[in-house]
């Protein structure tokens, strides 16, 4: 019974002692039948709670920069999918995986760059002459291929078609971008990971588009796409994997090109890295690579 | 503003971080004894909890309980990892942080030291009633949620694990000073 009676006062003390409400003395004093075998644990108590150190500010600060970054990007991955209508995002289990398999390859991706972004920062505070110019001219070229590349991505998850204007519009801003960076090297840590990121995203935008839509764009695509895996490659940009069930070209899938269609032919080495299983069912209006 | 956190509200999003990094990262260090460890840890906790917070009901536990659940599994998580690399924590590495001086640095470490060797010797229950109460703060209330057991149950566990500790501290005191008796009387003579 002193037990018990031990336990739930040491306890209403010692939360009153951390909560700051009470000093150990005055918490005694209100025990003055159990001192003798309180004292000696509530000091023990209090003395623990106080062992434990907090973290510095610095490392809170880093944290909650990197865990915004990763909200952010999460948000990203899924707004990406947002707008795609039910009926052809969930079609069947393939669909999702497909979908989900995106997702993860977005965020995987956007992961990379915010950590190696982080660690470049801490080297190099100072922004370099060339990383000024892209920093001051971002509203002419980052911020103009940002717009395409919304813009391209509400209409490949809208109902209607892509127009092919639209593609070229997005070759046309990156080829800007491009004769705007004179050297990608010599630019800083942050407009490094901007570009990077900005790019990655084309590349896996592309793909989508690949998967979505008719193949009558195909050549504005493939254009597009060799485009930005050309720039990646020239500024060492490791572009993000496709999904397999995402990573084929243009003119991949032969059963996906509509019969008299004026755009090239597949080749035998465009044979797509995933096809669909046997259930899907053909559409109207063929894609480059069919959602099933 | 949990609820806007689910949302995806980043104001909201930072709030919860700034409220709950601090008292995670506190109860992996108690858990740990190794500040690396709490540093990566808790930053994986809060990755955690972004991937999951979509899926998070009011209905099942309090916020903290959920919270506390996925800091004990990175931890469990980690251990096992450390089993099988063969590495212990270093007591040494227990308390490097950087706001304090040398000789606060080196008494806090004996300390935390002590602390950590006696908690060790706790059984687990135990163990987890510390390092949630008195390093996370949370009310016992919340430890009991988030350690699925009743209250009155955390109130016995936590003294007698207070109790242990106690004696175990004692215990070393009396021995600490033995030493310094035979080292002075080494001296005289």
């Amino acid at each position: 019974m002193k037990a018990r009676r031990l336990e739930e006062v040491l306890d209403e003390c010692l939360s009153a002692c951390l909560e700051g409400r009470r000093t150990i003395e005055e918490s005694l004093s209100l025990y003055p039948a159990l001192r003798p075998d309180l004292e000696p644990l509530l000091r023990t108590a209090v003395e623990l709670a106080d062992t434990f150190s907090t973290p510095p500010p610095h490392l809170i600060e880093r944290g909650r920069e990197r865990f915004l970054e990763s909200a952010q990007i999460r948000r990203r991955a899924r707004d990406l999918t947002r707008d795609i209508p039910i009926t052809r995002r969930m079609a069947n289990v393939w669909g999702r995986t497909q979908w989900g398999l995106l997702a993860a390859a977005f965020a995987a991706f956007f992961l990379v760059v915010a950590f190696s972004a982080s660690a470049l920062d801490s080297d190099s505070p100072e922004a370099s002459p060339q990383a000024q110019v892209i920093l001051d001219s971002r509203p002419a070229a980052v911020t103009n291929l940002r717009q395409a590349q919304e813009e391209l991505r509400v209409q490949t998850v809208g109902d209607g078609a892509v127009s092919p204007r639209l593609i070229e519009e997005l070759a046309q801003t990156t080829t800007e971008l491009h004769a705007q960076v004179q050297d990608f090297a010599d630019l800083d840590s942050r407009s490094r990971v901007e570009l990077e990121r900005t790019i990655g995203y084309q590349y896996l935008l592309l793909h989508l588009v690949i998967d979505t839509q008719p193949s009558t764009i195909a050549p504005e695509v493939r254009d597009a796409l060799h485009l930005t895996e050309d720039l990646a490659e020239e500024w060492g940009v490791e572009l993000p994997d496709v999904p397999p069930a995402v990573s084929a070209t243009p003119s991949a899938s032969p059963s996906a090109t509509p019969a008299g269609s004026a755009t090239p032919g597949p080749s035998p080495d465009d044979t797509p890295t995933a096809t669909p299983p046997p259930s899907a069912a053909p559409s109207a209006t063929p894609g480059l690579h069919e959602l099933p | 503003m949990v609820d806007a956190a689910r949302a995806g509200n980043a104001s909201a999003l930072s709030e919860l971080y700034t409220l709950y990094f601090p008292r995670v990262y506190r109860y992996i260090l108690a858990r740990t004894g190794n500040t690396y460890d709490a540093e990566d840890l808790a930053e994986e906790v809060f990755m955690r909890v972004l991937e999951a917070i979509e899926r998070f009901q009011w209905r099942e536990a309090p916020f903290s309980a959920w919270l506390f659940r996925i800091a004990h599994n990175a931890v469990i998580s980690q251990r096992r990892k450390e089993t099988a690399r063969g590495r212990s924590t270093q007591l040494s590495e227990a308390l490097a942080v950087d706001s304090q001086g040398p000789d606060e640095l080196v008494e806090n470490r004996l300390v935390l030291g002590d602390i950590r060797e006696a908690a060790e010797k706790l059984p687990e229950a135990q163990r987890q009633v510390i390092a949630l109460r008195f390093a996370a703060g949370l009310s016992v209330a919340e430890t009991a949620r988030s350690m699925g057991k009743g209250e009155g149950n955390v109130k016995v566990i936590q003294h007698k694990a207070i109790v242990k500790l106690r004696e175990m501290m004692g215990q070393r005191k009396v021995e600490q000073v033995k030493v310094k008796v035979k080292v002075y009387e080494g001296e005289k003579a």
